[in-house]
């Protein structure tokens, strides 16, 4: 059986699955603390399970904390960044579009260097070694050891990246070091970025995945466990304390693959209606349509794979205003909603009171709502349909019917049909879907290379891709006999001799696992 | 309006400039993101820009057009490079014996309308308000002041290296062919200097207030997306109140990208982008060659080039170029009419449909919506 936690702002979840079926779950206030969460949930859900620790066999965890530091700004790290790129990429500096407050609290510790490689991998300019090790004595005679390495083109070649980094370790002993290839993808800036968010998280990696083993050893579970990442599959723990940066949003694609794995639907589209905001994604094949915009991570761009969301301020704690202005949200009364909604004694009106005049769920109690005219609450029940399926509009692209699925604490704010006849469907277990998806990750690998289509054709160079990125997968625990293809990207590189094109393959597939 | 003219550029227009450059763009004009930054630097470094009047450009001054060449994906770790552009003005200074008066965008785009303003201010240099244009194409020889008479060599090429070459031809054509095999040479991207021309004849073909009109476009749509109202109904809103000559705006098309399949081809990339509106079932195809060239709706022409077609992220509001296109994404597509400069006989035989190998006659954008 696997076993799934997901550890957000408000609630801890855990569940643990066996095959198609949900065996248990729990869900717990998530503590300053974050482990005796971790420990409680998983605790409860296995009594609930009426299974022992040694029954689990693989675990994984999805965590918010690394979001948090970040965007909170909280025990950052100072840093340097080296880009390796000279004579070429200086008009544009590291940093240049970064918050100020970001740039004041880690510092714009900029150093770039002779060296870089050009689209095919070949050397553009020849590496400066000397010019590294001068900047490494310089971040260190400014006390700096968290350093991001970039380099252009190293996600083809990431040869001067690894030079580099053995360089500035030996100057810097306690070097805390990220090299861009390991965290991004063909855009520099982009990928520098991602490199630079990592370095600022600095020890916080290694700290939370050891807390999560001490966590796991306390519970008697010995089984490998792994982390979920921002697209969803999971990554083993020396790579998560690594390189932090890329599990920092996992917490709405598992509820969306969570969503699909309890109704059984490949093709969904799922709705995660929280406390203060309403998350809608879209499944398709079983995994969450990736989004095509760069996403901006606490002010900075980024391109991780991420899933393609529609955020929207409606949750079962939103402020509901009645009158001619009849609003809803965003404002919302958040993880207080036992205190201040109306139906248990409290003086806001909330979404979920209005769930509760509806009829849908029985709640506290509905006579604290015996004031309020019951039109003005039917209109505000109106209200909220509407905006749950206009968002829903928002996300279809074809016009064909897919099943929506809800899931989520919110999800009582939603009638079983909404206006313009479209039905939801509400699986069980459906408030800790986002547990479940974690339980469920895949392990991924990726691969990417400039091929001349020439002198060789699409299908061979799909195949070398394929192969690679399987090698990648197997390497970080994938059970080879499960992997399969979910993404091809060709994309075109003119200006080129020959037909140069960029090829990127995925794969997935489930863990190796020792005891099912 | 002469004040209207006299643009100054300065760190708080950054945003504007861009979004209106990149709508202008067609889909190429290189990316807006690099566009951005590199122009923001340059303002961090140097303060502001006021840009020049064409009207002032002295008939005896040597005026040149420039910009960034090369492959998209290329330019996104090796960025477009301001001391690889002032070496191609050094090195065509050197081979005609005189100094560059000022300078002008090749091309309106997202990356290419700034470019020059980035360098003017580095080099202490006149950046003129206009472009040889009004819009992104994908060759050299599609420059208004070669369309007009004007002789695109001798152009220089430089990288960052600091390698330059001199490329000298007796047709614009030719130099387009001979220029694009340096930058492959150059590794997929270099800069390029070009249309080394008087003053005089610059006036005669130049595309003016370029800088002045994309501002305002991003002026208009990026206060609507702040008041979350349509930025493209602004757009439009913004061309009726122009005073004649009246370009026609309009949206042509709203939907999800249901197939996005680019082909290289040398130094181009051409290909067809289809758009479904799930209400009406109408399928929205782009053909393109680096820029979208025609649009058609389920079959139906509704605009053709030289007649700007540029597709925006429906829920940003931001224009694409033709790379940055994804399946799947919300989008709408906008339609403005090319400056009268472009539409002429002269032009179209330069920049219309057949010089693209669509075998149709030019029609207007508004003669097609009225059909």
């Amino acid at each position: 059986m696997r076993v799934g936690v997901d550890i957000g702002g408000t609630n801890t979840d855990a569940a643990i699955i066996l095959g198609n079926e949900v065996l248990g779950a729990h869900k717990t206030q998530t503590r300053d603390d974050f482990s005796d969460s971790v420990k409680s949930a998983i605790s409860e859900a296995l009594k609930n399970a009426q299974a022992a620790p040694a029954d689990v066999a693989t675990v994984t965890l999805g965590t918010t904390q690394f979001t948090n530091a970040f965007t909170e700004r909280k025990r950052l790290q100072r840093v340097a960044i080296l880009r390796i790129c000279l004579p070429f990429s200086r008009d544009i500096e590291p940093m240049l579009d970064w918050p100020s407050d970001l740039k004041y609290i880690l510092g714009s510790n900029i150093y770039m260097v002779r060296g870089g490689f050009e689209f095919d991998g070949s050397e553009a300019a020849s590496l400066d070694e000397i010019g590294i090790r001068n900047a490494a004595r310089d971040m260190r005679g400014r006390g700096l050891r968290h350093i991001a390495v970039s380099c252009i083109f190293s996600t083809i070649n990431d040869a001067m990246e690894i030079r580099a980094g053995e360089i500035i370790a030996r100057e810097i002993p306690d070097a805390h070091i990220t090299l861009s290839s390991r965290v991004g993808r063909l855009n520099l800036i982009d990928r520098e970025n991602a490199a630079l968010i990592n370095a600022s998280l600095g020890d916080l990696g290694a700290a939370v995945v050891e807390s999560f083993a001490d966590a796991l050893t306390t519970l008697g579970i010995t089984a490998p466990f792994f982390v979920s990442q921002n697209d969803s599959s999971q990554i083993p723990p020396e790579h998560a304390a690594r390189n932090p940066v890329l599990t920092y949003s996992s917490g709405a694609a598992n509820s969306i693959r969570g969503a699909a794995h309890l109704t059984q639907c490949d093709n969904a589209i799922a709705v995660d209606i929280g406390g203060t905001t309403t998350d809608i994604g879209v499944l398709k094949k079983g995994f969450p349509r990736e989004r095509s915009r760069p996403q901006p991570f606490g002010g900075v761009r980024t391109n991780f794979r991420m899933p393609d969301l529609l955020s929207i301020g409606l949750g079962g704690g939103s402020i509901v205003e009645l009158g001619r202005n009849l609003s809803i949200g965003p404002e919302s009364v958040g993880g207080e909603l036992k205190s201040k909604a109306l139906v248990y004694g409290g003086d806001v009106l909330t979404a979920t009171d209005i769930a509760v005049a509806a009829g849908r769920v029985t709640l506290g109690d509905p006579a604290h709502l015996a004031g309020i005219p019951a039109k003005e609450l039917a209109r505000a029940d109106r209200l909220i349909q509407k905006i749950i399926a206009d968002a829903i509009n928002k996300m279809k692209t074809t016009a064909e019917d897919i099943p929506v699925i809800i899931v989520g604490g919110g999800r009582i704010l939603a009638a079983h049909e909404l206006p313009g006849g479209t039905r939801l469907r509400t699986p069980d277990h459906a408030g800790v879907a986002n547990a479940i998806g974690a339980a469920i990750a895949l392990l991924s690998g990726n691969a990417e290379q400039i091929f001349d289509y020439g002198q060789t054709d699409s299908t061979e160079a799909i195949a070398e891709m394929t192969q690679r990125a399987r090698q990648q997968a197997v390497a970080i625990g994938a059970d080879p006999a499960t992997l399969r293809v979910i993404d091809v990207e060709e994309i075109p590189v003119p200006y080129t001799d020959g037909k140069m094109t960029l090829v990127r393959v995925k794969v997935v597939g489930d863990p190796l696992m020792e005891r099912s | 309006m002469w004040f209207q003219r006299e643009l100054r550029i300065g760190p708080g227009d950054l945003n504007e400039v861009i979004y209106g450059t990149a709508i202008l763009a067609s889909g190429g004009g290189g990316d807006p993101y690099l566009g951005r930054l590199i122009l923001m630097q340059a303002l961090q470094k140097h303060g502001a820009k006021t840009m020049l009047d064409p009207a002032k450009v002295k008939d005896r001054w040597l005026v040149v057009a420039l910009g960034a060449v090369g492959a998209p994906p290329i330019a996104l770790e090796k960025f477009p490079s301001l001391t690889a552009l002032a070496a191609a003005i050094a090195t065509l200074e050197r081979h005609l014996g005189r100094k560059v008066d000022a300078i002008v965008a090749a091309e309106a785009g997202g990356l290419n309308a700034v470019v020059p303003i980035a360098l003017g201010l580095r080099l202490g240099l006149p950046v003129i308000n206009a472009d040889g244009m009004g819009r992104a194409f994908p060759k050299n020889d599609m420059m208004t002041f070669g369309i007009y008479g004007g002789r695109a060599a001798p152009t220089a090429i430089a990288d960052d290296h600091m390698s330059s070459v001199i490329v000298d031809a007796d047709d614009n054509r030719t130099l387009e062919r001979l220029a694009r095999s340096a930058v492959i040479a150059m590794g997929g991207i270099a800069m390029a200097v070009t249309y080394p021309m008087s003053g005089k004849f610059f006036k005669t073909a130049a595309i003016r207030g370029t800088l002045t009109l994309a501002r305002d476009i991003g002026r208009v749509a990026l206060a609507a997306n702040h008041q979350k109202s349509d930025p493209i109904d602004a757009i439009i809103g913004y061309f009726r109140k122009q005073a004649s000559p009246r370009r026609y705006a309009a949206k042509l098309f709203t939907g999800a990208v249901l197939r996005h399949a680019p082909k290289t081809d040398e130094a181009f990339v051409r290909g067809e982008i289809a758009v479904e509106n799930r209400d009406s079932g109408e399928i929205c195809t782009l053909e393109f060659h680096n820029e979208n060239l025609i649009a058609r709706i389920d079959g139906r022409v509704v605009a053709l080039v030289p007649d700007i077609i540029t597709v925006l992220d429906e829920d940003t509001g931001e224009a694409l170029t033709t790379e940055n296109v994804r399946f799947n994404q919300r989008v709408t597509i906008f339609g403005l009419a090319a400056p009268e400069i472009l539409r002429t006989p002269e032009a179209l035989a330069h920049v219309g449909p057949r010089a693209f190998d669509i075998d149709l006659d030019y029609t207007p954008i508004e003669t097609l919506a009225d059909a």
